[in-house]
């Protein structure tokens, strides 16, 4: 047989190969869980998509985001990647996020405090009648009335450094990963300031302060990765801003009644233990460990030490920073462990899911069969609106709220042991409203607990919306 | 569809590949192409798709009539001459005027048909956006209720955006139309000019073949195994360069220059972002064209070539001559050559190729930055004509020995397209010259020739790039070092560094590099093909000497049994002759198997490799259609 001859026969294989795999439609598959999202369904026809040509378009992108063997494809694509240039240190930019502001020296003087407008108090006494369960709350709607004000009030007020408006990145939670800087197998995310939201956030804060003013207010702001573990000129030359820096300037504009707990000398001072994930954006439980004993000084208890608890660790955990980064070679080698301590009173606790359901999981769970890029959720289950937990062995009412976005998941199991309630609020999903909460359940301690990747005008407003 | 989705690799082609095999005689597989293809283009929308055979429809009935004009303005002298007007009887005349003149308006009509539809569809967007700057549809009530039923339209034709390709079939269309009117072809059927049309292999983005090189081939093409290997092999390239190559640098032009401007690129970030994009352009849309020239090989059709690696040209008219080819030929046969071309006064002449740069402006788009882009190359273009009409008037008298002069670079370059041709002619220009000191200066007006080039295309692609003029100028700011931007980014040189291996291969890629290599190849392949076959040849030869001599030697022997015939010695003579012959032959056989496994194998195995990777890409990244698709 002549080579021709042979390449024909080879391209009738091809041709049968492609098609087998294309046509293979069990081998489908629906969900990706290493994107943690379902992947496109086979479209429905209208006359209107049809003519459009949107039916068509989604049938491609059914066809390609379905292909059989995607994961196994997409790893590989990676790896090719790989070859791009050489490997170790690199950059994933999302250059659209990337304007700094500089941040100013400390304040001369404090963030104002908002006056709600819906702050009637029949709203409050009629849900004080109401059953109180959990998801009574819940289902609230969040009152507006407050964003609004603010939004007026922030272009005008503040301490006059203010500028004009930047469109914000398409985060919506302070957790999606903008540019991530990946060196030595770690990935670090970048951190841009933004005064608008540092002035909207300490505002935010002093506002909670003025609203309960029977209540402890703590502020703890965690630095990310970037901030504690690369030395200060990477950090410069990579174009971000001082983490230390910025949370000095947002303290200095918050209220001297708040507890500040300031934890990022103490996670400097242990940087160079495990108290950040390589692949993914969130700390570790130690990190968080650290944080605790922070407020622990601040409160003027005395922590439990790490030995008191009982440790569970999960390993084979790969997070944001290897998917975001397109599963960078360097991250796949260097997959991260969940070390998570149990509470020593309870290990139970009930939630309410974002469609509003109610549940019951552990607070720290065994994750050990669940997918690569879940396993964060070892800590309270996730990332659930309203998550309560009831200590057993304390009945002297104690109550406290954990106001947080995913970095409080890894520090709340260690408030278990000191309060008879925790109430976990994560500001993104609940509907509910916290004035209702804090009062009805008798709660003294107001936690916050947000990284630096959420100190946006738009976090802040989704937290101060919670008062409704 | 697009030519790099997996619906099309995975079922579209497999499907029709088979089935275009299975099915027998050229009528009945054309018939399957057009299914096909009206299938591949329904991807766009159903209402696209009726455009599409309303304005085939159009061309071909206007094709139709002009044909039976000029059929009428012939049917009393068919041997008309240019010339013959006053010779020939005054009713001839009369006829072949009139029906000169009814083809004349039937061509003009379908010019205006065609134009304003393609009109239409360029402008809806950028004019709506004008009077309806708003999202149309939350536009007030106080504009009554006229602004509100247009802007009911706009908004509608902005749903639908640009019909996909109909840049390119309407050139297509007005081409056909303008080539029966210049009798360069007859008129078609319907069938055949909606063959044309809309064969999927280039509806989407050309080439803009020409109606009479297709249907030739329509009707009369053979497909080997030859042509099904060639073409496969062309396809894959193309694949891979646009999945591999040209999407990734698409994605690294974003991040080092974002078409949204106000972000923190540095200098050093724009001019490579500007790099990658410029990368990024010529791989997309040469891959395009290889695939569409791949699949049309695979079934027999030979379409003209679109590129010839245009960034190795040495002035910018060279490089208009490699760059989208098919679309400079185009402006040259229909708008050039018909105001006049260059035989004419200057201002005509500056005039001439103010139109159609402006025209290949417009093209691409109509916003402003486009038309500036094609304003660009005017003004170089119209530069360079002037320095050769005053070098040809200088060179005149001295006539020969043309390999010092400073044009020397042009002129190789005007001597083809065709690739072999110019290395070809540039070595010959080394050879020729005298003395090393000239052939050095030969070396540094070609080298500076392409420098020019390359820099002049360089900030072509940005302006081509950036819609927003704003954008525009503070990209152009940044890189003369205007904007008080830093240099250079760290940020910006770890992407580099990380992508430094696929840059400089991308920048290979864009060179001959890779399939001079692969002539090579071919070359030593044909060589032992052409070894055995003269060595076949020499040996047939031999026998037939030894034949004819045997029978010279009986005729000889019949007439005379005396003479002594040569019998013995001879037939021993030939017998070792032809093993020794037949020995070399099996050798260089051998030879030829060995050099034939070699090319093959290489070829199945780098083709296998490339569509693995492009299959690879394709899954991972999100798809991006090819850049020339907006036009």
């Amino acid at each position: 047989m002549r080579g021709v001859q042979i390449v024909a026969v080879v391209a009738a294989l091809i041709a049968t190969v492609l098609l087998g795999i294309g046509l293979a439609l069990p081998l489908r598959p629906t969900y990706s869980a290493s994107e943690k999202r379902a992947l496109a369904s086979f479209p429905t026809a209208s006359a209107e998509t049809l003519l459009s040509g949107a039916y068509f378009t989604d049938l491609a992108t059914w066809f390609s985001d379905t292909f059989p063997c995607r994961e196994t494809l997409l790893s590989l694509g990676a790896k090719l990647e790989s070859f791009y240039g050489p490997q170790g240190e690199s950059f994933y930019g999302n250059k659209s996020a990337a304007v700094a502001d500089t941040i100013p020296e400390t304040a001369e003087s404090l963030a104002p405090v908002m006056t709600l407008a819906a702050t009637e108090p029949e709203g409050v006494a009629d849900e004080a009648n109401a059953s109180a369960t959990p998801s009574s709350l819940a289902h609230d709607k969040p009152a507006t009335g407050a964003l609004d004000q603010y939004a007026a009030l922030v272009e005008t007020n503040a301490d006059g450094t203010l500028k004009e408006k930047k469109v914000e990145k398409a985060e919506v939670n302070g957790e999606q990963a903008g540019s991530i800087y990946v060196t030595n197998h770690r990935g670090y995310e970048i951190y841009y300031y933004n005064q608008g939201g540092a002035v909207k956030y300490a505002s935010m804060i002093n506002t909670y302060r003025a609203r309960f003013p029977k209540c402890e207010v703590y502020d703890i702001l965690v630095p990310n990765s970037f901030g504690v573990e690369l030395d200060r000129s990477t950090q410069a030359a990579l174009g971000s801003s001082n983490m230390e820096d910025a949370f000095n300037y947002i303290y200095s504009l918050i209220d001297p009644e708040v507890h500040k707990v300031s934890v990022f000398e103490t996670l400097l001072q242990h940087k160079s233990e495990y108290i950040y994930f390589h692949t993914d954006h969130h700390w570790t439980g130690l990190g968080a460990y650290y944080a605790y004993m922070r407020f622990c000084d601040a409160k003027g208890i005395e922590p439990h030490s790490l030995r008191d608890y009982q440790k569970e660790s999960f390993d084979g955990f790969y997070g944001t920073f290897y998917f975001s980064t397109n599963r960078s070679e360097a991250l796949k080698q260097n997959p991260d462990t969940v070390e998570a301590w149990l509470p020593i009173a309870t290990n139970e606790m009930e939630y309410i899911n974002q469609l509003g359901e109610q549940g019951h999981a552990q607070i720290i769970n065994d994750v050990t069969n669940s997918n690569a890029g879940d396993k964060y959720s070892a800590f309270i289950h996730g990332d659930n609106p309203l998550t309560v937990i009831h200590n057993p062995h304390r009945s002297d009412g104690s109550a406290c709220v954990l106001i947080k976005e995913s970095y409080g998941n890894a520090f709340a199991p260690y408030l278990v042991d000191h309060y008879e309630d925790v109430y976990v609020v994560d500001y993104r999903h609940f509907e509910g409203s916290i004035t209702q909460l804090i009062e009805e359940y008798g709660v003294e301690d107001i936690i916050f607990l947000n990284n630096v990747m959420a100190l946006s005008e738009r976090a802040s407003g989704m937290m101060l919306g919670l008062l409704g | 569809m697009s030519f790099s989705s997996l619906i099309f690799i995975a079922l579209f082609l497999p499907v029709f590949m088979i089935g275009y095999v299975l099915v027998r005689g050229n009528q009945r597989k054309n018939l399957l192409l057009l299914l096909f293809s009206l299938v591949f283009y329904a991807f766009a929308g159903l209402s696209n798709l009726a455009l599409l055979l309303v304005m085939t429809m159009l061309a071909w009935f206007i094709g139709q009539r002009i044909g039976r004009a000029l059929r009428f303005a012939a049917s009393e002298n068919p041997d008309y001459q240019e010339g013959d007007d006053d010779f020939q009887s005054p009713d001839a005349e009369r006829t072949r005027v009139e029906g000169q003149k009814r083809a004349r308006a039937w061509l003009i009509l379908a010019l205006v048909l065609l134009i304003a539809v393609l009109l239409f569809y360029k402008l809806v967007g950028p004019i709506g956006r004008h009077f309806f700057p708003a999202n149309a549809g939350e536009l007030d009530a106080g504009g009554g209720a006229t602004t509100g039923a247009a802007a009911a339209i706009y908004a509608y034709f902005r749903s639908i955006g640009l019909p996909l390709g109909i840049s390119f079939y309407i050139f297509k269309l007005i081409s056909y139309v303008a080539d029966v009117y210049t009798k360069k072809t007859a008129p078609g059927d319907f069938f055949h000019v909606l063959l044309y049309t809309v064969t999927f292999h280039q509806v989407a983005q050309g080439p803009i073949t020409r109606y009479a090189e297709m249907a030739e081939e329509m009707d009369h093409r053979r497909a080997d195994a030859e042509d099904l290997a060639e073409g496969l092999w062309r396809f894959t390239v193309g694949l891979a360069k646009k999945t591999v190559l040209a999407d990734h640098l698409g994605t690294l032009a974003e991040t080092f220059l974002p078409l949204a401007g106000n972000t923190s690129f540095s200098v050093g970030g724009a001019y490579l972002g500007a790099l990658c994009y410029m990368l990024q352009l010529y791989l997309d849309f040469s891959a395009y064209s290889d695939m569409a020239l791949g699949l049309g090989r695979m079934i027999g059709f030979h379409y003209p070539e679109n590129f010839n690696y245009p960034y190795i040209a040495v002035s910018v008219r060279d490089f208009w001559r490699r760059w989208h080819i098919s679309l400079s030929r185009f402006f040259r046969d229909y708008v050039y050559i018909p105001l006049g071309g260059n035989r004419v006064s200057t201002g005509r002449l500056l005039l001439n190729l103010l139109a159609v740069w402006a025209l290949t402006g417009f093209w691409h788009g109509s916003s402003w930055n486009f038309i500036l882009w094609g304003l660009y190359y005017f003004v170089f273009i119209a530069i360079e004509n002037f320095v050769r009409k005053f070098q040809k008037a200088q060179a005149v008298p001295v006539s020969e020995g043309s390999a010092g002069r400073p044009d020397v670079a042009e002129s190789v370059a005007a001597n083809g397209t065709a690739t072999a041709a110019r290395p070809a002619s540039a070595s010959d220009t080394k050879r020729n010259a005298p003395v090393s000191r000239r052939s050095l200066l030969t070396y540094f007006t070609r080298a500076l020739g392409h420098l020019y080039t390359l820099i002049v295309v360089f900030f072509g692609w940005v302006l081509f790039r950036f819609s927003d003029f704003q954008v525009l100028c503070e990209v152009l700011r940044t890189m003369f070092f205007m904007s008080g931007r830093a240099t250079v980014d760290a940020a910006e040189l770890l992407t580099l560094r990380s992508n430094l291996f696929f840059l400089i291969f991308s920048i290979i890629a864009c060179t001959p590099l890779g399939s001079r290599l692969a002539a090579k190849l071919r070359g030593f392949y044909d060589a032992s093909l052409q070894q055995e076959a003269r060595e076949k040849q020499q040996l047939e030869r031999e026998k037939a000497r030894y034949q004819k001599e045997t029978e010279i030697d009986q005729q000889v022997q019949r007439l005379d049994a005396s003479i002594e015939g040569l019998e013995e010695e001879d037939a021993e003579n030939h017998a070792r002759v032809a093993t020794r012959m037949k020995r070399r032959i099996t050798k260089s056989s051998e030879a030829r198997r060995r050099s034939e496994g070699l090319y093959y194998g290489l070829r199945i195995l780098l083709m296998l490799l490339l569509l693995a990777v492009s299959i690879v890409s394709m899954v991972g990244a999100s798809y991006t259609p090819f850049l020339y698709n907006q036009f």
